[in-house]
């Protein structure tokens, strides 16, 4: 006779347990799919608008498109053009797209002294129509932090021609003026009398000494502001040296901070990048999982170039 | 108790079901390699080419070589193998890049129809010869990409004409240059390609110099700076300009020729080209050469 299977209770709802966690499972990676796409403004709608500049350099897809520092977009593609030229696209936002004129220009800059590119878009003219769709802005390439690198490095070079070092040779000129001036005025009274005087030598003997003694007393306090400029002149030097010092330490200082902030800040960028290739990765891989992949717009086909080598170089 | 058995038999069925269709259906879809995604790397790599970030470029190529190989996609393995071995020339890895394009000799055919292919490997590679200055290679090299069947394909029968012009240059027969750089010239305008239409020019105007043709070589070298500037090119415009100052200086026209080389020079700096540069300081020298030993 054959006996009846019995099954333990503890198993009996197994299946329903398990169908939930695959329930909570599938909804957390969806929700982490929708939210790392919901970061990434991929549910925004977009206008995209073209530049072409001449040359590609460090102008990088996914980089940040700003007006009036507010981000309102990025670029979402680079390309090579047939003419060599370099076009890029930019996905705006489409609630800030009235921002953008036929007149404003795309500026590729720096967003702090040390850091990525971004694109600036410039307030156009007041009357000129809103962007259109697919139209293309004008560009242009502000001043790059290599170039501020180069100024930080010339800082004790260019000490001369600071604002303070100026002031303090400004203010010694004056009071040097000051002093001499009163001096000079009394010499050249004094040879006007002179002068005066020879022309009347005959007269009076007397006169002419009083006009000796005159001289000698102005020749005894021009020794006197001679004496007193020997005095002051090299404490002046001394506290301008010392200024100098400083300002050298403190360029000195800057350097360093500036270097290390370099480093860490490199260190981040590349950390960013890695994050947002592998989101990417994510990205591709959903959109490629049924039934997602039906629903997404498929691209026109693009294929592999080959760089165009020049038979000169 | 048996119906439960029953229902407990169609959830494992169902269940089996949906597992084995996600193996089936859905993983092996979000894995493939695609030629869409061998065509993006490409295409990045492109773009860190163009920035000058040849090692990022380097792994980006190879990666998209490696999807061409894995769907067997022979077009694309040329054209990475030989951008591959365009970047190993820029960093001066002659062996690298010599490794690559041979790859492309060994695995297409001009009877196959890879002409197009073939040519610009043999472009590449001829390049790779000069600069190693193996010059009877690169001659023989740039002849046999000129037998390829042209296919309509005057793009790089014009840039092949321009390297044979600057072989014979090279070899120092200015005279057979000139004819050559003539057809190279014809070739170059029909494809409508002014970057290579300019280096003709250039050639051409070199060649002139030889020659001591002071007045012909000034105009093509005027030409040549016209289509530059019309093409935004500063390190062609530059070597246009330093072009005008030698023949001036050798022309004994010397505030002319300091202005050129002031204009030449600036344009070297401000690219930041130390190529152009050591060029510039190079050819002032053989300048001076030339004239002391006048």
């Amino acid at each position: 006779m054959a006996t009846p299977k019995t099954i333990d209770n503890k198993f009996l709802s197994i299946e329903k347990r398990g169908g939930i966690f695959v329930i909570f499972a599938i909804i957390g990676i969806v929700a982490v799919a929708f939210f790392i796409g919901l970061q990434q403004n991929m549910f925004t709608p977009k206008v995209n608008i073209y530049f072409v500049s001449n040359s590609g350099k460090n102008i990088k897809t996914g980089a940040k498109v700003v007006f009036n520092g507010f981000k309102i977009g990025k670029i979402s593609s680079v390309n090579l053009e047939e003419a060599g030229n370099v076009k890029a696209e930019l996905s705006i936002n489409r609630d800030y797209i009235k921002w953008i004129k036929k007149d404003s220009v795309a500026r590729l800059m720096k967003e702090l002294a040390i850091g990525d590119s971004i694109i600036d878009i410039t307030k156009g003219s007041e009357n000129t129509k809103i962007i259109a769709e697919n139209d293309f802005i004008a560009f242009e390439r502000a001043r790059w932090f290599p170039a501020m690198e180069d100024e930080i490095n010339t800082i004790p070079i260019t000490l001369t021609n600071s604002p303070f070092i100026t002031d303090i040779i400004t203010e010694l000129k004056t009071e040097l003026q000051g002093e001499i001036n009163p001096v000079l005025e009394n010499v050249k009274l004094a040879l006007k009398n002179f002068r005066t005087l020879s022309e009347d030598a005959l007269i009076t003997r007397q006169y002419l000494d009083s006009m000796y003694q005159n001289a000698d007393s102005n020749l005894n306090e021009l020794n006197t502001l001679v004496t007193q400029l020997n005095v002051d002149i090299p404490n002046i030097i001394k506290s301008v040296n010392k200024s100098l010092d400083s300002i050298n330490l403190m360029a000195t200082d800057f350097r360093k901070v500036t270097i290390n902030a370099f480093a860490e800040i490199i260190e981040v960028i590349n950390d960013g990048a890695t994050i947002l290739g592998e989101t990417e990765d994510v990205v591709d891989a959903v959109k490629q999982i049924w039934p997602i992949s039906s629903k997404i717009r498929k691209r026109a086909d693009i294929k592999e170039q080959i760089i165009k080598v020049d038979s000169y170089e | 108790m048996n119906k439960n058995l029953s229902t407990k038999k169609r959830i494992y069925t169902l269940k089996f079901i949906i597992i084995l269709s996600i193996y089936i259906f859905v993983i092996p879809k979000a894995t493939a390699n695609t030629p869409l995604d061998a065509a993006r790397l490409n295409h990045k790599a492109m773009a860190n080419y163009i920035t000058g970030d040849y090692k990022n470029a380097l792994s980006l190529y190879s990666e998209a070589l490696r999807i061409d190989r894995s769907i067997e996609d022979i077009d694309g393995i040329a054209v990475n193998l030989i951008n591959l071995s365009i970047i190993y020339r820029k960093r001066n890895d002659y062996n690298n890049a010599l490794k690559c394009v041979n790859e492309v000799f060994d695995h297409l055919h001009p009877e196959h129809g890879h002409t197009l292919r073939l040519s610009e490997a043999a472009i590449v590679k001829t390049l790779i010869f000069i600069d190693t200055k193996e010059y009877s290679k690169a001659w023989e090299l740039v002849e046999k990409g000129l037998t390829f069947p042209k296919n309509n394909d005057t793009n790089t029968t014009g840039r092949l004409y321009n390297l044979k012009t600057r072989l014979l240059l090279i070899k120092n027969e200015p005279h057979m240059a000139i004819s050559m750089g003539m057809k190279a010239m014809q070739a170059n305008k029909q494809n409508k390609d002014d970057e290579e239409t300019s280096n003709s020019l250039r050639l051409l105007a070199e060649s002139k110099t030889i020659l001591k043709e002071y007045r012909d070589a000034e105009n093509y070298y005027k030409q040549a700076l016209e289509l530059d500037k019309s093409s935004n090119l500063s390190r062609k415009i530059g070597l246009d300009l330093f072009g005008l100052g030698k023949v001036a200086s050798l022309e004994e026209k010397k505030d002319e020729a300091a202005i050129y080389f002031q204009r030449a020079l600036a344009i070297f700096e401000s690219h930041g080209d130390p190529e152009g540069i050591k060029y510039f300081k190079k050819t002032i020298n053989e300048l001076k050469v030339t004239k002391d030993s006048e």
